[in-house]
């Protein structure tokens, strides 16, 4: 609860949308570690502080704005956030600053953001070079990013750019291919269920979507067909493998970019046996050691006795698929 | 109706008049109902439909003898 005092000084804060009571204790109870020096880290201090956000600075001794101190509520275990001159990499939630060509970028991460996808976007990015001209503004927005993230406002990647000509953009993170999108119990339920009914047979289904909405795009197997065409090209048969039909495959790949949706991940069945890509599975899905569809990420569905045992992503890391558990609900 | 909890902002001038109110709403567990005492044009005018914009619902605005106001709101969960 706020004190009358830090209601008085943060009463046109709390009426903003977004922020009210909740949110001006959110923004006290974050520590800002400003590892920045120059007029840029003096302006977002002064802002930060300004607005209830505790700053520490690493590199200045509190300049004259440490005459708005916040009033703290004495939180005890404050939330730490960091900013950093790029390509550094904040190990928590943070802030990265950098410049490129005479542009400056700011990339803001949650804690369980993804450091790859922040990875590939500040390798390229040279440390801070902002004129003095610019430092006012780029502290500005540098201030309103911890403040968005403090209030639980920003995705767990985003960003803003500020050009040259002084003109604002946002930045926004494509979705990461470093991870198995997480799925809703709902959407799994219905993943399972459709691999339930192509026992005993292995099921097939896509994940498309966007991160924040995903669905099931059933498929038939049409492994069995293509044996029964050609048995000597396909010796399995649907019960110990899987394989789409090319126009079905062709048409969701359509859909899905008239939708503006990605491919996230293809799932499939072991009927009885063990969760996790097969030695075939790999080789099908990285033929040549590179994989096929790159950015896409594969769901294994074991089965024992007509149920659902146990499930496994595979993300391609650094050259191999990378497995990790996939928890199934309890009754689907 | 029995509000569940009680301010009077006759006293205060904008913005405290709403910053008083929407600290009072956010206190309450949603489907509260704050009973809001409020005089002259200024809250008559901004104080209804500001709760009114973060959601929450105006159950009524009643003139009394002395001159104020008694408004009651009934705190929503979507707003805060």
């Amino acid at each position: 609860m706020l004190t009358e005092p830090q209601i008085q000084r943060y009463a046109r804060q709390v009426l903003l949308r977004d922020v009210g009571e909740r949110g001006q204790e959110a923004l006290g109870a974050v520590e800002v570690e400003l590892q920045l020096d120059g007029a840029v880290a003096a302006a977002a201090a002064t802002y930060l502080r300004a607005g209830g956000t505790p700053v520490r600075s690493t590199f200045a001794a509190d300049g004259p704005w440490a005459s708005t101190a916040p009033l703290l509520s004495g939180s005890s275990a404050p939330g730490r956030l960091s900013v950093l001159a790029a390509p550094a990499i904040p190990e928590r939630a943070g802030i990265v600053l950098g410049s490129s060509a005479g542009n400056h970028l700011l990339w803001s991460i949650a804690g369980d953001g993804c450091r790859a996808c922040l990875r590939r976007r500040v390798a390229a990015l040279q440390p801070p070079q902002v004129p003095a001209a610019a430092s006012v503004q780029l502290g500005s927005v540098l201030a309103l990013l911890v403040q968005r993230r403090a209030l639980r406002l920003s995705a767990p990647l985003e960003g803003v750019e500020l050009s040259r000509s002084g003109v604002l953009g946002t930045l926004i993170a494509d979705h990461c291919t470093h991870r198995p999108p997480s799925l809703p119990d709902g959407v799994l339920g219905e993943l399972l269920r459709h691999l339930s009914a192509a026992l005993p047979d292995e099921g097939c289904a896509v994940l498309v979507g966007r991160e924040d909405r995903i669905r099931v795009v059933p498929m038939q197997n049409a492994q069995s067909a293509h044996h029964a065409r050609d048995p000597h090209a396909f010796p399995r048969t649907a019960r110990t493998a899987y394989s789409f039909d090319p126009r079905a495959w062709l048409a969701v790949l359509r859909e899905v970019d008239r939708a503006g949706e990605h491919v996230l991940a293809i799932a499939h069945s072991h009927p009885e046996g063990e969760s996790g890509l097969s030695a075939e599975d790999r080789r099908q899905a990285a033929p040549d050691g590179q994989p096929l569809l790159p950015g896409v990420a594969q769901l294994v569905i074991a089965f024992e006795g007509g149920r659902p045992r146990s499930g496994r992503w595979a993300v391609w890391t650094d050259g191999d698929f990378l497995e990790t558990p996939c928890p199934l609900p309890e009754a689907i | 109706m029995t509000p569940d909890a009680r301010i009077d902002i006759t006293r205060e001038v904008c913005p405290m008049t709403f910053v008083r109110t929407r600290i009072a709403l956010e206190r309450l567990p949603v489907g509260g109902v704050l009973e809001v005492r409020l005089e002259g044009d200024e809250p008559l005018r901004n104080v209804p439909g500001s709760a009114r914009d973060l959601g929450h619902t105006v159950l009524g605005l009643e003139p009394l003898e002395d001159g104020t106001w008694r408004l009651l709101l009934r705190r929503e969960g979507t707003g805060c």
